[in-house]
C-alpha cells in the first residue's frame, strides 16, 4: 500500500480512503468468511470492519503494516459476531442472526469455493483457525500474526503447530477410515 | 511422510481457493448507506428502552388498582380533611407570689475553746511516783 495514499486517507481524503477500502475488502471478506462460515455474516462483518477502519484510521500509529492492523480489526469484529452467534444459539436455536441478502448466484459460487476450506478448517478450535489463516493463507509473518491476534509470537508458533498437527491427525484418520471402508 | 505430503497439497489447494474469494459487491458504495453495527445496536437498544418506558408509564396510569377509585375519593377534593386546630386559652399565672425568698440572717456559732498549754506543762514537771522513789 502506498504510504502517500495511507497518509492522505488518514487526513480524511475520500478518494484515498476509497482506494484503501478497495484494496482491503477482499482480505477482510475472505478472512471473515473463513471464521464465521456464513457469506451474509461475512459481508456484514466486512462492512463493520470498514467503518471501524475509517473511524480509527487517524489513530493508526504505523507500528505495524496497515494490512496487519486492518486484519486485526476484522479479527475483532469476527470474534464479536462469533460470540453473539454462540450466545444466540445457546438461548434460542430457532433465532438466526440477521444477514444482508446475497444473490443466489453469488451464494452458489461462494459455497463451491468455500466447501473444501470449510471441511478442512471447521473442526479446528477458533484460535488455531485464526492463526493458520493469518500465517499460511494471508502470508503474514509470525510477528504480524501475533500483532493481529493480539498475542505473543511464541503463542502464534505453538498455536499453528497445534493446528497443523491436528489437521495431520485428521487426515491420517480419514485415510484409515477410507481404507477400512 | 505421505500424510505430510498430502497435508501440504491440501493446504496449497485451500490457499488457492481462499485467495480466489472476492467481496460480493463494492464496499465503498455500500458503506454510506448504513450506520455502523455498534451504532445500529445502540439505536435499537435506545428505541427499545424508550418503548418499554412508555409502555410502563401507560400501564401505571391506566391501572385501576394503582390509584384510589372515584367512589371513595372524588377528584378535585383534597385528600387531607381540614382539622379544627384551635388551641385552648393559656392558663393565667398565679399572682402575689414573690420570686425572691425572704431575708434570713446567717450567724455562725462561736468557736470551741481549747485547753491551755500551760496546764499541760505544769503536769510534765511533776515527777512520777517511781522517780520520786
Amino acid at each position: 500500500m502506498d504510504p502517500s495514499t495511507i497518509q492522505a486517507a488518514r487526513n480524511g481524503h475520500r478518494d484515498a480512503q476509497a482506494e484503501l477500502l478497495r484494496q482491503l475488502q477482499d482480505v477482510w471478506f475472505r478472512l471473515c468468511l473463513s471464521l464465521l462460515g456464513d457469506a451474509g455474516q461475512a459481508r456484514e462483518a466486512t462492512q463493520e470492519t470498514a467503518l471501524r477502519f475509517l473511524r480509527d484510521l487517524p489513530r493508526f500509529a504505523g507500528k505495524s503494516q496497515l494490512k496487519t492492523w486492518a486484519i486485526g480489526i476484522a479479527l475483532n469484529v469476527a470474534r464479536e459476531m462469533r460470540r453473539e452467534k454462540h450466545a444466540l444459539r445457546s438461548h434460542d436455536r430457532s433465532i438466526k442472526p440477521p444477514s444482508p441478502p446475497l444473490g443466489p448466484l453469488a451464494l452458489a459460487e461462494l459455497s463451491e469455493q468455500c466447501d473444501f476450506l470449510r471441511r478442512m478448517l471447521a473442526e479446528l478450535p477458533d484460535r488455531q483457525r485464526e492463526a493458520l489463516l493469518l500465517r499460511y493463507f494471508e502470508d503474514l509473518s509470525v510477528d504480524d500474526t501475533a500483532l493481529a491476534m493480539n498475542c505473543a509470537a511464541g503463542t502464534v508458533k505453538a498455536t499453528v503447530y497445534q493446528a497443523l498437527r491436528s489437521l495431520r491427525q485428521k487426515l491420517v484418520a480419514d485415510r484409515i477410515g477410507n481404507d477400512v471402508g | 511422510m505421505p500424510a505430510m505430503r498430502t497435508l501440504r497439497e491440501q493446504l496449497d489447494q485451500a490457499r488457492q481457493a481462499y485467495a480466489a474469494r472476492r467481496y460480493p459487491g463494492d464496499l465503498v458504495n455500500e458503506l454510506p448507506r448504513g450506520l455502523g453495527r455498534s451504532a445500529r445496536i445502540l439505536i435499537a437498544v435506545t428505541a427499545a428502552a424508550s418503548i418499554a418506558a412508555a409502555a410502563a408509564i401507560a400501564v401505571i396510569l391506566s391501572n385501576p388498582f394503582g390509584r384510589p377509585s372515584s367512589d371513595t375519593l372524588p377528584l378535585g377534593q383534597p385528600v387531607v380533611q381540614a382539622m379544627d386546630m384551635q388551641l385552648p386559652p393559656m392558663p393565667d399565672l398565679p399572682t402575689g407570689m414573690s420570686i425572691v425568698p425572704d431575708y434570713q440572717a446567717i450567724t455562725l456559732p462561736g468557736m470551741p475553746s481549747f485547753p491551755s498549754m500551760d496546764a499541760g506543762a505544769s503536769q510534765e514537771d511533776t515527777p512520777t511516783t517511781q522517780e520520786a522513789v
